[in-house]
Parts: structure tokens; sequence; C-alpha cells
């Protein structure tokens, strides 16, 4: 079971606003979180945030990226309507009809599209292009919508967070905040005192693994691992492995992506551990996209790395849901992998 | 080269789980080196000081990847069949009807679904025969994140070779018969870095921490390519030497490393072909290479195979011979680029 | 017209990808009046330094742009003398047809694109795209001479002179990015005049169009730069493509890139500068890769803070690109600006990454 603040954590997080390159927010949250628990803690000149605890002789860097998928402001219509980019891989069909905030003050805003009643049969069926839609903060002129925003202002779902029931809850950007809960949670719970280990929240994965690139070369790690989010496609219509992962069968253990083969034997001692204390578990089975592992076992003379993910579901659209057991679970497995490295039960 | 070639094709290796291949490999060459070790990634590199009295003698790294593609199991059906994904460059055309084998001999064969018209080939409508007829008799010969390979024991056609791991295998073999030959060559005043890198079968990555730790003043890279097999888009021919590559996939040869390859292929009396190709499969461990660090120009021989990346790759065994004769002339004289 | 002069002798040069020496020469030929020193990388980068005049240790600042150009290289010469090519970055399939080369074998020919003719092609065939590999290159020399003139490999541009339109505009090949490279030659210039306290290099980069940023990435590496730009050019408007959101009028000044690509500070550093010395820009909003040697020298070590400033140009990646001559005066001189205006101070302060300030 989780404890309450940590599923506020998770609140907090998810409610939180950052997009690759303005993880600010999400910043700031974690520090607060963070601060004065032992940890040293600083940001590198690409805007990850690092939080080092204990000294030991292994140096460990354990991951998750806090920035989410969204839009950006490109530009105005003269009308006063904005013009919007997608920020990270995020599906269009998801956008018509939704609430947005708008920048750092969260302007209230829309997504809206034509009225059913005036288009056409065949328009009727078409997946909306985003150029065609605009989002409407109420502004009756370009001017008006430049006065109060700025191109480059990030623009986030205003998905509230939500307890659907005891173990399942929605919220945006469970894509990567369950991971920065994970490794938040390890830092404050517990110590290692064979490990240096570095809690590094990384900042633009989503566009391309960048932050974690950097915090892997200087920090230097022995070995990394990395916890994100992962696509559950357990829903009617689809067959495995097209599934992925299934909600409530623990974490899923990445076994390669488009960027990495996950290192053996992290992946077999996560298993291991993961059978041994009868913690649920699974296989990610998708072998496409990208985690932040596979910025990092490239940098200097290589890094052993491995990937373990909270499945969720409808991952880059506006409202997911996770399982807090897989959540917990994820927790649990992430400090016994630590802890055999610390007690060197684990070696590479 | 013959023996080398048999030994090392049958070992299992795919992209991720070099170890066994790994651990071959630095047998095999142990005997020829100054020192061989296994890096982090799993990277063997080995050296062979060089003879030269300069200050700075001149570091050249050679490198192969020695993962092959293989098929990883991401699904156990319920009536026991296995869904799998290709890691690696294999065609997926070439896998219906291939026997394979997993990580303990575990034996299968690769089948299309029922319905499948051939236009739709593709490897998620296929699946791995195991002999069992249900989930858990499945489970209990092979699970989700076991890799089978298509089997692999090498046919011998004389000069000619065939193996489904001659990616690169071949490649591989041309290093260790070089490392051989240099250890008795009286001269050879640079300092040769035998490497052969992880996960390149798939992309180019477990090279570029290689580079960064030697920071070679050259890099060469040895990998197979398409020879004309029938169709008439592709100019390499299987048995007229090695290629050397101009333009790749994310790589354009520097003019002076062609000219390096052209000078010692002519002096060493070889035959040799060129190779300009857009296509993308032809990634080569050379565009990691270059980038590490401050950068390293690195060129990129190829040994023509028919049928490469399918499951019936053949390779001539006098190509890879004239491979190795020419990285030879080049590493028994002072390097000069 | 000096920046005319320096964009014509750029552009008949026609470095293709992994062939940039011919561009190093120019360029350290009409920029060493500007520089201290001069060297050329591993890779075949152009390294131009022109040292500040602070106190040590002096913050450095890397201005790059790219000196390789799209083109082709034969792969084949066919029964005839026909040659066939493949591509060498994003070359336009669309213009092919009917174009004329430069070949730069033993010695340089001149060729055409062509195909089969229209009037034997099937009506089907005629509305359709040809594929690259039915074009070839005809320099109406006979087989046995081009084999022996041309080798496997050898460099295809296409054939085009600078030329002069209205308004102080210029239409030429290659100007991808040899605008570029003009205004660090407009920065240096105004650099050799005015007091600078951070070291300053030039980098012509290569390999830029062929895909992973060797140049910028290995250059990055070397220098270890406080602070990276690279100078690159952007879509310039015309009516079939006038998305305000990603293209720039001509005219408009240089666009500079907003996005995590570029460091929220410097992004703020040059806009202010902009607005100082009256320099008109544009904002392009890029929310993933920017498409230039930013991507790759961003996260080169620990980290560089990095920044892009691009000029409008309209028909990109064809061999008329058009630019505004007052875009590259434009933004080199906003480049100078900001590069005389980098201290420790600023520079200790990027590596304090959040936006608030």
């Amino acid at each position: 079971m989780l404890r309450p603040d940590t599923v506020a954590l998770l609140s907090r997080l998810s409610e939180a606003c950052g997009l690759a390159g303005d993880e600010g927010d999400v910043r700031a949250v974690l520090r607060e979180t963070l601060e004065g628990q032992a940890c040293e803690i600083y940001t590198d000149t690409i805007g990850n945030l690092i939080c080092r605890k204990g000294n030991g002789p292994v140096r460990v860097m354990l991951d998750a990226h806090m920035d989410e998928v969204g839009l950006v402001v490109a530009g105005y219509h003269d009308s006063g309507l904005l013009r919007f980019k997608e920020s990270g891989g995020l599906d269009p069909r998801v956008l018509p009809g939704r609430s947005v905030l708008v920048g750092r003050s969260k302007i209230s805003g829309v997504i809206g599209t034509q009225a059913v009643h005036l288009l056409d049969r065949s328009e009727r069926d078409k997946v909306i292009p985003a150029k065609e839609l605009f989002i409407d903060i109420g502004a009756r002129s370009r001017d008006e919508a430049a006065s109060v925003t700025t191109p480059g202002d990030p623009v986030y779902f205003a998905t509230r967070f939500e307890r659907l029931s005891d173990t399942i809850v929605k919220g945006k950007a469970f894509d990567d905040r369950v991971g920065c809960v994970v490794v938040a949670h390890t830092l404050l719970e517990h110590d290692y005192p064979d490990l240096t280990l570095f809690g590094v929240f990384s900042v633009q994965e989503e566009v391309g693994l960048r932050g974690a690139r950097v915090a892997a070369y200087h920090l230097a790690p022995h070995l990394a691992l990395a916890i994100d989010a992962t696509s559950s496609a357990d829903v009617p219509g689809v067959d495995p492995p097209a599934t992925s992962s299934h909600l409530g069968q623990g974490p899923a253990i990445s076994l390669l992506d488009g960027t990495i083969v996950m290192h053996q034997k992290m992946r077999e001692q996560l298993v291991t551990l993961a059978e041994r204390h009868g913690l649920p578990h699974q296989y990610r089975r998708l072998t496409t996209a990208g985690t932040d592992a596979g910025g990092i076992f490239l940098q200097r003379v290589g890094v052993p790395a491995c990937t373990m993910s909270v499945p969720c579901r409808y991952i880059h659209c506006p409202a997911s849901l996770a399982s807090l057991d897989d959540l917990s679970d994820t927790i649990r497995l992430a400090h016994l992998f630590l802890e055999s490295l610390d007690k060197g039960e684990f070696t590479l | 080269m013959k023996d080398t070639l048999r030994k090392l094709v049958t070992i299992y290796g795919p992209s991720g789980r070099e170890a066994a291949v790994a651990e071959e490999i630095t047998a095999l060459l142990r005997p020829y080196v100054d020192e061989i070790h296994t890096d982090a990634l799993g990277n063997v590199i080995a050296t062979l000081d060089g003879k030269a009295t300069a200050p700075a003698p001149f570091r050249v790294m050679l490198c192969a990847h020695m993962d092959q593609s293989g098929l990883i199991v991401t699904e156990v059906t319920p009536e026991g069949l296995l869904r799998f994904s290709v890691v690696g460059r294999l065609r997926a055309t070439s896998l219906p009807g291939q026997r394979v084998l997993g990580l303990s001999g575990t034996p299968g064969l690769v089948r299309l679904d029922d319905g499948v018209e051939v236009r739709d080939i593709a490897s998620g409508k296929m699946h791995i025969e195991v002999g069992a007829s249900d989930r858990d008799a499945a489970m209990a010969k092979a699970r989700p994140g076991d890799v089978f390979l298509p089997t692999a024991s090498l046919l011998d056609f004389g000069d000619c070779q065939s193996s489904p791991a001659l990616d690169n295998r071949a490649g591989c073999a041309v290093l260790v018969e070089v490392a051989r030959r240099l250890k008795s060559t009286a001269s050879h005043p640079s300092i040769t870095h035998f490497v052969f890198s992880v996960q390149g079968a798939v992309d180019p990555r477990g090279a570029h921490p290689a580079a960064y730790g030697l920071r070679p003043d050259l890099g060469l890279v040895v990998d197979v390519a398409r020879a004309k097999t029938g169709g008439s888009k592709i100019d390499l021919i299987l048995g007229q030497g090695p290629a050397i590559r101009i333009r790749g996939d994310n790589y354009i040869a520097p003019p002076r490393v062609r000219n390096l390859l052209e000078k010692a292929a002519i002096e060493a009396n070889l035959r040799y072909q060129f190779e300009v190709t857009a296509a993308e499969e032809t990634a080569s461990d050379a565009a990691a290479i270059e980038i590490a660090g401050a950068g390293t120009l690195t060129g990129v021989l190829t040994l023509p195979a028919r049928g490469c990346w399918t499951t019936s790759a053949t390779v001539s065994l006098a190509d890879l011979e004239a491979t190795a004769t020419l990285l030879l002339t080049i590493l028994k004289a002072p390097i000069t680029l | 017209m000096r920046v005319f002069e320096e964009l014509a002798e750029l552009s008949r040069v026609g470095s293709v990808s992994g062939h940039e020496a011919g561009t190093v020469a120019v360029l350290e030929r009409r920029w060493r009046q500007w520089l201290d020193e001069t060297r050329v990388s591993v890779l075949g980068n152009f390294i131009g330094l022109a040292r500040g005049l602070g106190p040590m240790p002096r913050p450095t600042v890397a201005a790059a742009a790219h000196m390789d150009c799209i083109g082709f290289m034969v792969t084949r010469v066919e029964e005839g003398g026909f040659l066939r090519i493949v591509t060498v970055g994003g070359t336009d399939r669309r213009l092919l047809l009917g174009q004329e080369v430069d070949v730069m074998g033993r010695r340089p020919l001149t060729g055409v694109v062509g195909a089969k003719p229209p009037h034997i092609s099937t009506p089907e065939e005629r509305d359709k795209l040809l594929p690259l590999d039915e074009l070839y290159v005809d320099t109406g020399l006979p087989e046995s001479e081009v084999r022996e003139l041309v080798p496997l490999g050898t460099v295809v541009l296409h054939r085009q002179e600078v030329t002069q339109l209205r308004n102080g505009w210029i239409a030429g090949r290659y100007l991808d990015d040899i605008a570029g490279l003009a205004v660090l030659g407009v920065a240096l210039a105004e650099l050799r005049e005015s007091f600078h306290p951070a070291d300053f290099y030039a980098v012509g980069t290569v390999g830029e169009e062929a895909g992973r940023y060797p140049g910028a990435t290995t250059a990055a590496f070397e220098l270890r730069p406080n602070v990276a730009i690279a100078v690159d050019v952007t879509f310039g408007a015309y009516p079939s493509q006038d998305d305000p959101t990603g293209t720039f009028p001509l005219g408009s000044g240089p666009a500079i890139g907003v996005g995590p690509n570029c460091h929220p500070k410097l992004v703020n550093f040059l806009r202010d500068l902009a607005d100082e010395f009256d320099i008109p820009t544009s904002l392009e909003v890029m929310p993933g890769s920017t498409g230039t040697d930013a991507w790759g020298m961003q996260t080169v070590r620990g980290g560089i803070p990095t920044a892009t400033l691009c000029v409008p140009l309209r028909y990109m990646h064809t061999p008329v690109e058009t630019l505004s001559l007052e875009d590259i005066r434009s933004a080199g001189r906003l480049l100078a600006l900001t590069v005389s205006r980098v201290t420790w101070t600023f520079v200790e302060g990027l590596s304090c990454y959040d936006r608030t300030p």
C-alpha cells in the first residue's frame, strides 16, 4: 500500500506543468519535497535536477524524466486565437474539445472545432489535423493575445488528478511523474551506505533523451536504472503482444527498445528479486520507442543500463490511468535492487 | 579463416547477449595480442602494441560488431505459439520455414500465420512453433524475452560459405585473422586495437564508447554488404574482393581514408570494388566511431554477401582473405593520412 | 558588397558533405585578416579563433555554420556512359529532371539529368515523380571517356550561378548554409573593431546535412565553449508556404530559436540585445530538434547552453535558394553584439537553468 503522502506527491506532480525545455514547475515541487533530506541538490546546465545521497564506492544513477508531452504557443491569428505546435509525441486525435492551461500563469483556454452540424458527411469521419486547430483564451485580437502570452509558452491539459478507486488513479503526465515519485520516494526513505546514489530528474526525454545523456556524462555512474511509464493497451480490441503491459501486473521490465538492448544481468536481477520477494512483475512487450536508458548507456566508456516502467493506459493523452499497486510494487522493486547492490549481493 | 568462421557462426550471440561470442573471440585472440579485456557494455577490446619508437605512435582501431540478428519472443499465445520481433536486420521475407534455436538449444520453426498474403509478410504475422499444444507447455520451453536465432551452422560450398550469422561473424573472422598475421609480422609501427562491438546489428552503438576510450587516430570497420543477388540494382559482386565503402547510411568516406584503402589494395595487388549506397540498412559502426570525442577519421571495408540480411547469406573466403591482406598492408607500414 | 562576394565565392565552390576542404580553403583565405589562429579539426571542421581581450580565464563563445551542402554522388556508370546517382543530404527529387549539373570528376564536366522522354512514357508515368534510380546524368561523352574521368563516388552538384534579384535579394545554390558562413564573416569583421572579453570561435562544421552532426558534436567536444550558437537558415515565407508559425518574411531579420534546444537565458539575451540595438528579429518556436548544429552541440560533455540564429531563406534545398543580404547583415551584427557582451557573470548565470531570473 502506498503512503498517503506518496499519493499526494503524485497528485502534485501530475498537476505540475513541465514540457521539454520548460520543466521549472516540476523541478520546484521536487526540490521542495527533497530539501533538507540529507541529499546534495543542484541543477546542471541543461536543467536536470540532481540529488546526490551517500558517498559509497558504487555510483548508481536512478533516473526519471520531468518533462511531459503537450503543446507550445507558436503564433497568433488576427482574431486573437493562438496557434500552437506539439511538444513530444502527442496523438493529434486527442486535441479537439479540450480544456488547456496556457503559460506560466496558467491562463485558461480551450481547443474547439467547428460545430458538427456544419460539417458535410465526409468531414465528420475525418481526423482534424493539428494545423486547423487553435487555442481560444477569449482574446479578441492578435495584440490582446500577444499581451498575455509569448511564442514558446507551454500549454498543458487542464486535467485534475483524481482517485477513481482504491487502486486506480487518473491524471495527466503520469509519463513520467510516476517515475519521479519512485525516485523521490527512494531518496526520502532509504539509505545505502555503500552507494553514491544519484537521483536524477532529467529534462527533455520526450524530444530525444537529451537531459539523461548530459547527466550520465558528468556523473559517470557505474550503472543506471531508469524508471519510466509504459503504455498499457490491455483494452478491448487489442491482443497480446500489442497490449504491451497490463495494469495491476506490477512493474514492466524492458527487454529492449528502439535505442538500447537492456543490460542482461541488470534485467535478470530485477526479475530474480521480484520472484524471490513475491512481487508481481511483467515484461514490457513493445520493442520500439525509447527511454533515458538509451541516452545513458553510450556515454563515455559505456554505462550498463536498464529500464523498469509503471504501466499506464492512454499514456500520451490528456488523462492517463495507473494503478497505485503497480506504483508501490515498482518502488519496492527499485529499493530491492539498490539494496542488493548496496549489500554486495549483486555486482556487474 | 574457414575454421575461425565455423567456430564463430555457431555461437549464440544476439544483440545485447554477446557474452559467449566475447568469450570465444577472447580465447582465439589471446595468443596474438598484448592485452585483451571486455568493457562495461561487453565490447571486446584487444591491443597489439606497435613496434615504432615514435613518441606519439599512431593508433588504429579495427572494429567489427559481434552480435547477430535474432528473434525476441514477446508473447506466448494460448495455443502454445510464440510471437516475436526481429532485433537487427533480418528480412522478414526470409523467415517463414526457417529453423531456429533458442539459448539452451531449444528448437523451433518459424511459420507464417494462416491466411497471410504474400504482400503482407511481416514479423508480426508470424510465429515460432516449439511443438507445444498450449501456453503452459510452451512456457516450459520458452518465455518472453528469450531470443531465437536461425540455425547457423556453416554451409560449405568450398570457397563460398553460407550462414545467417555471417553478419557480422565474417567481419569478426577477418579481424581475428589480421591479429594472427600481424603478430608474426616483423614490422607493424602502429598500435592496433581490435574491437568487437556490441549491439551493432541493430545500430551503431557499442563502438561509440569503445572509440571514446581508445581515441584512435584511424578507425577501420569491417562489415558485410549486399552483393548482387539475382536483381539488377546492386553492383557489388561476390568474389571480386572487398568493397571500399564511399557512401553508406549516415557515412561518407573521408577522401584521405578512401585513398589509403585504395592504395593498399593496389599495392597488395588485390581485386577490390567500391560501394556507393544510401540504403538505411547500411548503417555501420563507422558513424559511431567518427563522432566519439573530438572525432576520428574512419573507413569501412565491406564483404560482399549474397542474400545479405536474409537467413541464407553467402560470402567468399577469398574476399575475406583479401580483406585481411588489405588491412595488413596498411598496418605493416607507417600510416600517413 | 563584400557579403555578396563571399556568398558567390562559397557558392561556386559547393562542398558536398564529406568533401568540405574547398570551403575550408576559402574561409582560411577570406577570414585570416580577422582571426588570431586558424586550424582544421580531425574531421575537417574549420576553427578560427578571435581572441578576447579580457583577462584570463576568458569565457568562450562558439558560433557554428555548416560548410557542407546537399548534392549527389555517382554510384554507377551505365552502358553508354550514363551516370546513376544517389543523394547526399535531403535533396529535392522534384526538381531533378532536366537540370544541368556539374560532375566533379577528374576534371569538371557538365551534365544534364535525364530520363525516358515524355512521349514514350505512359500517361500514368508522366504524372508521377520519377524515383532517383530511373534518372541518370548525361555528360554527352563516350562511355570510355566517362569511365576514365568519373570514378565511383564522384560528386555531382546542381549547376547554378548566384543571381542578384531586386531589393538586395540573392538567389543561388547552397545558400543553406553559406548564408550562415557569411553571417560569421560579418560578425568577425565587426568584432575586430570592438572590445570583446570572450574568446570567439568561428566554426565551419562538416557533415550537417548528412545526419548525425559529426562536425558540430566533435567541435563542441574539442572546444568546450561556454556558449554555442548555431547559425543556419530557416524557411522564408512565400504564398504557398506562409504558415506564420514556421515561415519568416525575407527582410524581417534573423529568427531566434525558442524551445528545448535553445537555452532560455541565452534566448532572452539575444532578444534584449536585438531590442536595444533595433535589429529586426522574429521568434522561431521549435518544440523539438532545431534541425541545426545546435542539436549536436547541446548534449556534448556536461551540456552546453545553445541557441540558434537563422536567416530566412525561400526555396530551401533547391538550386535557387533566395534570401535578403540585409538579413545576413542583421544576423552578423546581432551575433557580434552577443559575443562582445558575454562575460563570466553571464556564463555562470547560464549554469543555473531555471527560467525565472
